[in-house]
């Protein structure tokens, strides 16, 4: 046991290093540096950007905004934290800055049925993917701090510190942002059957 | 809530749209010149973080730097690459034949051959082999950026080595040196030296014919004839040997013949935007550079420009990256293809509406360069003309079309 944690603990500061050296190669102006960190980062950051913001069509010039930010800020980069959280640090920024630019999306009036047990394979993939859209407009009704708190902690599944360090803000803060959230949501799935189908597979998949 | 993460799943980008954000953002991180202001700050604070571990890491980062400084030599040189993909192309008649150096690769182009040559941000380099001969002499070196022969569908990868390929009815691959992997639809395969690899290309690529230009044809025209064809100022480093066989030509490109001049400008002579002709009118000369200098336009999208222009009219206004690319294929197309400068002016308003402009945001530098061109006539700039090339200098005032644009604020 304490030698797996003497490996854990040697291979997380040897993943230090390798951030460190790669951050002095992009530095140094070495080309082939600088996309390896990109095409190390990049699917995190798509993910990061995704589960804050859904499906989204500025998805490719949010993540050349992130890049762009992540190069203009190199030299900054003092290894104290690993250099993904950094990243996940200027991602978050980008998403924010985006959801406070961007007004919230009108809600549609249209009714969709939720799809019942004896539902079709496609009617019930046609219900999931609006219980998205749905959960997704209803997350834009928030505010730009909450949504952000709810969405890597609950859709991404960071914990709390963690959240509360790409955010750059107090965990306590955080908790209170993440339960804003819940309880925004929840009264938004009472005049909303999709959403609460959605919400409620949700909780029934996690207690079960 | 937390399944929340399974019903939500990522759609991850496509790769060719992340290929342009990488291709876009490495582009501006080199542009933007990061100073490396930090790198022995970094190392401190390593060290300060990794105290308990420093004896044995310290070593292993030794030896690991000491590993890269070995290599930084040759990879800092191959860094030494246009800023975006610049594609040249050469053409050679029959009976002619010429000798390119591109760095430490050395391309032996044979007669009746039509190659297009585009070297990427991170050094890689693709010769598109349309028609005729190429042998390549590629020198090993480790981690080299990878070396590539394209002949239809047919791809010849390598990263050190001496090898030709033939393209006619079929694909010829021989090898004299080391050993290429050769990527055809029928399959994958490497050949060794001493070895040959045909099969058929079963895509052609499409032949490009050379505009011949009127025999009185002024030099700057001539000089965009060529630019409107894909071809691309060639790079410093890109040059005819000295044993060239393609005969001398004189510096003006009025002599008629456009397959010679754009194969004479690849093969080695100074484009105009390095070393203008002391004979030329200065202004002329930085226009021509200036329009030499903007980003190819892929010879399919100039070639039915009626149709390229419904299609860009649909697209444009769908949102995303890629839109700033088709506003100025768009744009680019309007004012050199249609001759619709009032067109490529109002794209360019419409750009600068939607989209940021500065270092960061891709074409929009080549976009205010445009603007420049739709512009300024031959004469005396006019108040839009230099309105314009304010409008540049104030973005860029260190840019590539900055010649161009203080020859207009600031005539001789």
């Amino acid at each position: 046991m304490a030698e797996s944690s003497h490996d854990l603990h040697v291979a997380q500061r040897a993943a230090c290093v390798e951030d460190l050296v790669l951050v002095d190669r992009c530095l140094g102006g070495e080309q082939t540096a600088a996309r390896e960190l990109f095409r190390r980062q990049q699917g995190r950051i798509q993910a990061t950007l995704y589960r804050i913001l859904g499906s989204n069509r500025d998805m490719e010039d949010l993540l050349q905004e992130t890049f762009i930010q992540v190069f203009r800020s190199l030299p900054g980069f003092r290894g104290e934290a690993r250099l993904s959280t950094w990243i996940d640090r200027i991602a978050v920024r980008v998403a924010y800055r985006y959801i406070a630019k961007k007004p919230p999306a009108a809600v549609p009036l249209e009714l969709v049925e939720p799809a019942g047990p004896g539902a079709s394979a496609p009617d019930r993939l046609a219900s999931a993917r609006e219980g998205v859209r749905r959960f997704y407009e209803a997350l834009a009704q928030l505010s730009a701090p909450a949504r952000i708190a709810f969405a890597l902690h609950e859709i991404d599944g960071r914990s709390v510190a963690e959240v509360a360090s790409c955010t750059e803000s107090s965990v306590t803060a955080t908790k209170v942002r993440i339960w804003r959230a819940r309880r925004a949501l929840r009264r938004q799935a009472e005049s909303d059957p999709v959403l609460s189908e959605f919400l409620s597979d949700a909780s029934a998949e996690e207690s079960a | 809530m937390t399944r929340l993460r399974d019903k939500i799943p990522v759609e991850p980008l496509a790769p060719s749209r992340v290929a342009r954000v990488e291709d876009t953002v490495l582009a501006a991180y080199r542009d933007a010149n990061l100073a490396p202001a930090r790198v022995g700050r970094t190392l401190t604070t390593a060290l300060r973080y990794l105290a308990p571990a420093a004896a044995v890491c310290g070593v292993g980062l030794a030896i690991y730097l000491n590993l890269r400084a070995a290599d930084r030599t040759p990879s800092r040189s191959a860094t030494v690459t246009p800023p975006k993909p610049a594609v040249t192309s050469v053409i050679t008649g029959a009976g002619e034949s010429t000798t390119l150096e591109l760095g430490d690769a050395r391309i032996e182009v044979g007669a009746e051959t039509s190659i297009d040559i585009t070297r990427m941000a991170g050094g890689e380099i693709t010769v598109r082999l349309r028609d005729g001969r190429v042998d390549c002499d590629v020198e090993k070196w480790p981690g080299r950026p990878p070396f590539a022969v394209r002949a239809g569908d047919v791809a010849v990868t390598v990263v050190g080595t001496a090898f030709s390929v033939e393209r006619d009815e079929l694909v010829v691959v021989r090898v004299t040196r080391g050993r290429v992997h050769v990527d055809s639809p029928d399959g994958a395969t490497s050949v060794a030296a001493g070895e040959e690899w045909s099969g058929r290309a079963t895509r052609l690529a499409m032949a490009v014919p050379p505009p011949s230009p009127p025999e009185a044809e002024p030099p700057d025209t001539a000089a965009d004839i060529g630019a409107a064809t894909a071809v691309r100022a060639p790079k410093p480093e890109l040059h005819a040997r000295a044993e060239s066989k393609v005969p001398e030509v004189p510096e003006s490109h009025s002599n008629g013949n456009e397959q010679r001049g754009r194969n004479d400008r690849s093969a080695g002579e100074p484009p105009s935007a390095e070393k203008p002709a002391p004979e030329k009118p200065r202004k002329a000369g930085g226009r021509a550079a200036a329009r030499a200098a903007l980003p190819a336009v892929s010879q399919d999208y100039l070639s039915d420009p009626a149709e390229a222009r419904k299609s860009y009219t649909k697209r444009i206004g769908k949102g995303g990256a890629g839109e700033r690319e088709e506003m100025y294929r768009y744009a680019y197309l309007q004012l050199f293809e249609l001759h619709d400068a009032r067109g490529a002016i109002a794209t360019v308003k419409m750009f600068k509406r939607r989209f940021r402009v500065g270092a960061f945001s891709a074409f929009s530098e080549d976009m205010l360069c445009l603007s420049m061109l739709a512009t300024c006539g031959d004469g005396e700039p006019s108040a839009a003309c230099r309105k314009a090339a304010y409008a540049y200098l104030d973005h860029f005032p260190k840019g590539k079309y900055a010649a161009f644009a203080h020859e207009i604020v600031d005539p001789m």
